[in-house]
């Protein structure tokens, strides 16, 4: 990355006991190259200060462990931040994720084309040819946010969140896409399911669909969803 | 400790489950953890050690072992062998008492503390009961009626009976620092949400405490890029309600935050319970953090 036109973030409390780490506001691989790279770099480098971190599209959450003072930790930061510009970015894992968007496992594709006004094939296909990278974790337990995705299959939200969605689910909220890898409410179109098993407690620090990763979808059918129920891990 | 006759929600917690809010799990923990710390230093246990966290009315507990255990936080009624158990300070347990813990006599919650602390299979390194993953604690749920929750082994040991904490409970009024989108809210609304009063909505859990009170709009329609969530962060959802961030929160959010709680008050978040009365006060960064500093020296 270009040294020249890297701009330093701007550092400021969130709370008394966050600091909000900003990058550019704009949703962009770029930016996201950023965020990933410091947000690593910052878990290993200051885990005697940090007791959580929450990357995000562009900006990076620091949540303070206890006794630690927010205003050294700031000024700190800036410092590391401009000791720390050179940003190396590693190769991307990738990652190909069977769905079935059939039947009970895409109980919102009907609403998906009525809304599109595309076929259930056409969405299908676009959801199926889309290259999408994870920008990061979020919302629930290994839950991805994942960018990348056809804008023609943009749909808004449910009006009311469904109170369980069940693991595997794929889904389009607004103009995202995402999996859920655990069951937990949800308020996007759910149009299939994977088989795979996307998230486990006993390795939470090594999640199956990691920030950073590029995926891609496979159409499968009912058939192979119940011969493929298997684990990533 | 065999669970008789069930609380409306009593959850095994702990100072929470730290270090992976970026695989997107949150820290839960106790929901004040002011009390949840004192019930535990009456009993010169670790500060971290398990406790009951016990919500609006308790249940009846059975005790299989000897022990002693503390109550701390609102006044809920309590009684061993049919005499009032006092709060906040050591009570020794015989093998078969029944602790029966009726409802709140002021807020929302209550801790059980016990000597060494409740005994539930660790999961990353919390105790903590997580409700919406349903992992964590106890079975990842509320104790229900014959449950039998583990305690570890207390040893004899002297208990500091005289300690006096001298913390502000009051949640009437709950202090504020300005959030991080604050300035997407004019002046005069930025006004309004300091100055006017809110009421705890029924719909309140331990991820968030919706509040109703004077309608909050920001000067654009457009929504924030989802960022990293702040404990306490409120929240301004679409309809012009809020949301204080509460401790089983989401990780990350888009909703644009006018004001955050400061950690010297989330204790009081806590004990907000449904129709509970309160209004916001806004103060500095600065003031904030000594105010936090303060509590910390309290609670050694």
């Amino acid at each position: 990355m270009d040294q020249e036109t890297f701009r330093p973030p701007t550092i400021l409390p969130a709370s008394d006991r966050s600091i909000m780490i900003q990058f550019n506001q704009e949703i962009s691989e770029y930016i996201h190259q950023q965020v990933h790279f410091y947000s690593t770099l910052l878990l290993e480098t200051h885990e005697d200060k940090i007791s959580n971190l929450s990357p995000a599209y562009s900006s990076i959450l620091i949540r303070l462990k206890e006794g630690i003072s927010i205003w050294r930790t700031i000024a700190k930061l800036k410092q590391f931040f401009n000791e720390n510009h050179e940003i190396k970015v590693t190769d991307r894992t990738r990652i190909k994720i069977p769905v079935c968007y059939e039947g009970g496992f895409a109980p919102d594709l009907a609403r998906v084309s009525a809304h599109t006004g595309l076929s259930i094939k056409q969405i299908i296909h676009k959801h199926t040819t889309g290259k999408y990278l994870i920008y990061f974790l979020g919302f629930s337990p290994g839950f991805p946010y994942v960018g990348g995705m056809d804008p023609n299959l943009e749909t808004p939200r449910l009006e009311s969140p469904r109170t369980s969605v069940p693991a595997g689910s794929v889904a389009i909220g607004g103009k995202q896409t995402g999996i859920y890898p655990i069951q937990s409410p949800g308020g996007w179109n759910i149009i299939g399911r994977t088989p795979l098993n996307l998230f486990s407690w006993n390795q939470a620090k090594t999640p199956a669909l990691p920030m950073g990763a590029s995926i891609e979808f496979y159409s499968i059918t009912d058939q192979e969803f119940h011969d493929n129920q298997e684990s990533l891990f | 400790m065999t669970v008789i006759k069930q609380g409306f929600q009593d959850l095994v917690q702990d100072l929470g489950r730290n270090g992976y809010t970026h695989v997107g799990i949150s820290p839960t923990g106790a929901a004040d953890k002011v009390s949840m710390r004192i019930a535990n230093l009456f009993l010169g246990n670790q500060v971290n050690d398990a406790v009951l966290e016990i919500t609006l009315f308790g249940g009846t507990y059975l005790f299989d072992m000897p022990t002693t255990i503390c109550l701390s936080g609102s006044h809920f009624t309590a009684t061993i062998r049919g005499d009032d158990v006092p709060f906040n300070k050591p009570v020794t347990i015989q093998k078969r008492d029944i602790l029966s813990i009726g409802g709140s006599t002021s807020g929302a919650r209550c801790y059980l503390a016990i000597q060494n602390g409740f005994s539930v299979t660790d999961l990353l390194g919390s105790s903590s009961t997580h409700l919406m993953s349903k992992t964590g604690g106890f079975r990842g749920r509320n104790l229900q009626k014959e449950d039998q929750l583990a305690y570890n082994e207390p040893e004899k040991r002297y208990f500091p009976i005289d300690r006096k904490f001298p913390i502000d409970h009051n949640r009437s009024i709950i202090r504020a620092t300005p959030g991080l989108q604050h300035s997407l809210f004019d002046k005069p609304t930025q006004e309004l949400f300091f100055s006017k009063e809110y009421t705890v909505s029924h719909q309140s859990n331990r991820m968030g405490i919706r509040i109703h009170g004077p309608k909050i709009q920001k000067r654009t329609p457009e929504d924030i890029i989802t960022e990293g969530l702040p404990l306490g962060a409120v929240q301004v959802t679409g309809n012009g309600d809020s949301i204080i961030t509460f401790v089983d929160h989401q990780t990350t959010g888009g909703y644009p935050k006018i004001a955050n709680v400061i950690a010297a008050d989330m204790h009081k978040v806590g004990q907000l319970r449904p129709g509970d009365v309160f209004t916001f006060e806004l103060i500095t960064m600065d003031k904030a953090e000594t105010y936090y500093l303060a509590q910390e020296q309290i609670l050694k």
